[in-house]
């Protein structure tokens, strides 16, 4: 995010002292803009569990899913926001999953890396959709974000279309006991003919100041 | 209607046991030392230095059984509270429990009457007391390291990793660092005087699940999820060597009495239900001793003897057996 940015409240204020702005209520200026922030204000994304198969030093890439892996064809894209929305370009998102057989690569990267943003706060990565690791009830992926002046956010991302919750997350999404949000519950939007078919999630990250 | 009911839950719940020990093989290989019949799954285990086993098992009782002559000491009933950590104190005389409400008990392991009684907040998963007793470090659901006054049962201070639960906890000989490692691969080494951070050993690229001292205190041995255990310099936290990496991760570790043997347990990081081996270390040599990796042998805790015999106990959902290895 660039330091020089104005938030919501700063250009209010900015509005008032200059004129362009004229309030008709008793309220000062900085209530107003405190109230339209806050009005406006994202939630953050809820966190979860970090467990025990992060491993460091994985590579900067977008491309996780290798020529012949088995399994099906998953893109991930989402923003890097605050929670007043401003996106944060400078955050750094490291995500890790099982592969298609619910196995962690514990000897290489295979289905690990270090997403690059894009401009806006926006990234995306290739993966394919993991399986259902023995100890665990879903499928998901774990994801570590970062942003200097930020909370670090470890969360895990999960699939309206996992069979755990028979097509009705919004009442079985705690079958898992280790999802404690329905939210962190994504759509997947499966593209393509029946030879190839491809699953898209969109996952916003919000981040809370510090 | 009661009685009847408390008769048949007796019958039902009843632990059963069988002395099936056999003589030690010349191979001097594995030995059977006893087999407990238990109508209930156990969760896991812990071995007293002067050879009892404590069983916690799912219907939340915990039973305690001497190695030695086959005979049940005691069966503890705590009815809807879930004991989630259990060890021996004071040469076995005393059994500390943690339970799932965040309480933590410490019991005459003889008649299993209550000693005393402190209040977590939240369950400890791990706890762990100093050598000298004076000490206690806890950690679990709250993902904080709790050092207490033992004695006094006051949390002295608290601390926390940056990221992901604990997953280990070991006091150095002298009772002065507590070494703790956490989800984010690293492993801390604490002032307990002052509860600072001494050093961090972050060099390590997959999570530490055992940790345990040389009994000289100049060496500090983490098991990894890399299958391998590390060798890390107690002063310095620097890592100095690792043993040859096995199959499996590396899920517990236990020193011998007089630091010459280490026995790792190891289990598949991705069949968390699969077989448990167990390797007996050279721990000066970094060289393998003895294996127990025959299919069906699923380690559940182990603990050295102040003779050098090695305990391991392997469960199912009917019964313990107890191993021993010289």
């Amino acid at each position: 995010m660039r330091k020089d940015r104005l938030t919501r409240r700063d250009l209010i204020e900015k509005c008032a002292a200059l004129g362009v702005v004229i309030t008709a209520t008793n309220l000062p200026i900085s209530a107003i803009a405190k109230i339209w922030d806050e009005s406006e204000a994202r939630r953050p994304t809820p966190p979860n569990d970090f467990g025990p198969f992060y491993k460091k030093d994985s590579p900067t890439r977008r491309e996780l899913r290798m020529s012949g892996d088995t399994g099906l064809p998953l893109t991930v894209k989402g923003r890097v926001l605050d929670t007043r929305g401003e996106a944060l370009e400078d955050a750094k998102v490291e995500i890790w999953h099982a592969d298609h057989f619910g196995h962690y690569d514990i000897d290489g990267y295979h289905f690990r890396g270090q997403i690059p943003l894009e401009a806006k706060g926006e990234y995306s990565f290739d993966s394919v959709m993991p399986g259902h690791y023995p100890s665990r009830v879903c499928q998901h992926v774990h994801f570590l974000v970062t942003a200097p002046g930020h909370k670090t956010l470890v969360t895990q991302l999960y699939f309206a279309t996992d069979p755990v919750f028979e097509g009705d997350p919004d009442k079985n999404f705690n079958r898992d006991p280790l999802l404690m949000s329905r939210e962190l519950v994504r759509p997947v939007v499966l593209t393509g003919d029946p030879k190839t078919i491809h699953a898209a999630v969109n996952f916003e990250l919000c981040l809370e100041r510090l | 209607m009661g009685r009847l009911a408390l008769a048949l839950a007796v019958l039902v719940l009843a632990v059963t046991f069988s002395w099936a020990a056999r003589p030690a093989t010349e191979d001097s290989g594995p030995r059977l030392e006893s087999k407990i019949a238990v109508n209930n799954e156990v969760r896991f285990t812990a071995f007293s230095p002067d050879g009892k086993i404590a069983g916690v098992l799912k219907s939340n009782k915990i039973g305690l059984w001497s190695i030695t002559d086959g005979q049940q000491i005691q069966m503890l009933d705590f009815r809807t509270e879930q004991p989630v950590f259990a060890d021996f104190l004071d040469e076995g005389k005393q059994l500390l429990v943690g339970f799932d409400n965040g309480q933590i008990q410490l019991l005459e392991a003889q008649t299993g009457k209550r000693v005393r009684s402190l209040e977590n907040g939240a369950p400890a998963w791990i706890v762990r007391v100093s050598g000298d007793g004076k000490l206690m470090a806890t950690t679990g659901a709250n993902r904080e390291i709790e050092v207490w006054d033992f004695a006094a049962g006051k949390v002295l201070y608290r601390t926390a990793p940056n990221l992901g639960d604990i997953e280990d906890l070991a006091f150095s000989p002298d009772g002065g660092t507590l070494a703790s490692s956490a989800d984010d691969t690293n492993v801390y080494l604490w002032d307990t005087k002052t509860g600072q951070q001494k050093a961090i050993v972050s060099n390590l690229l997959l999570t530490t699940f055992g940790l345990v001292y040389a009994p000289d205190g100049k060496s500090l041995y983490a098991g990894s999820g890399d299958r391998t255990i590390h060798v890390i310099e107690a002063a310095s936290g620097k890592v100095t060597r690792g043993f040859p990496a096995q199959k499996y991760p590396v899920v517990a570790l236990s020193m011998s009495p007089d630091g010459q043997r280490i026995a790792a347990v190891y289990r598949d990081a991705n069949e968390p239900n699969g077989d448990t081996p167990v390797l007996l270390w050279n721990a000066k040599l970094g060289e393998v001793l003895q294996r127990v990796d025959a299919p069906g042998v699923k380690a559940n805790g182990c603990r050295f003897l102040s003779n050098g015999r090695l305990l391991y106990s392997t469960t199912s959902s009917k019964e313990i057996m107890v191993w021993s290895l010289h």
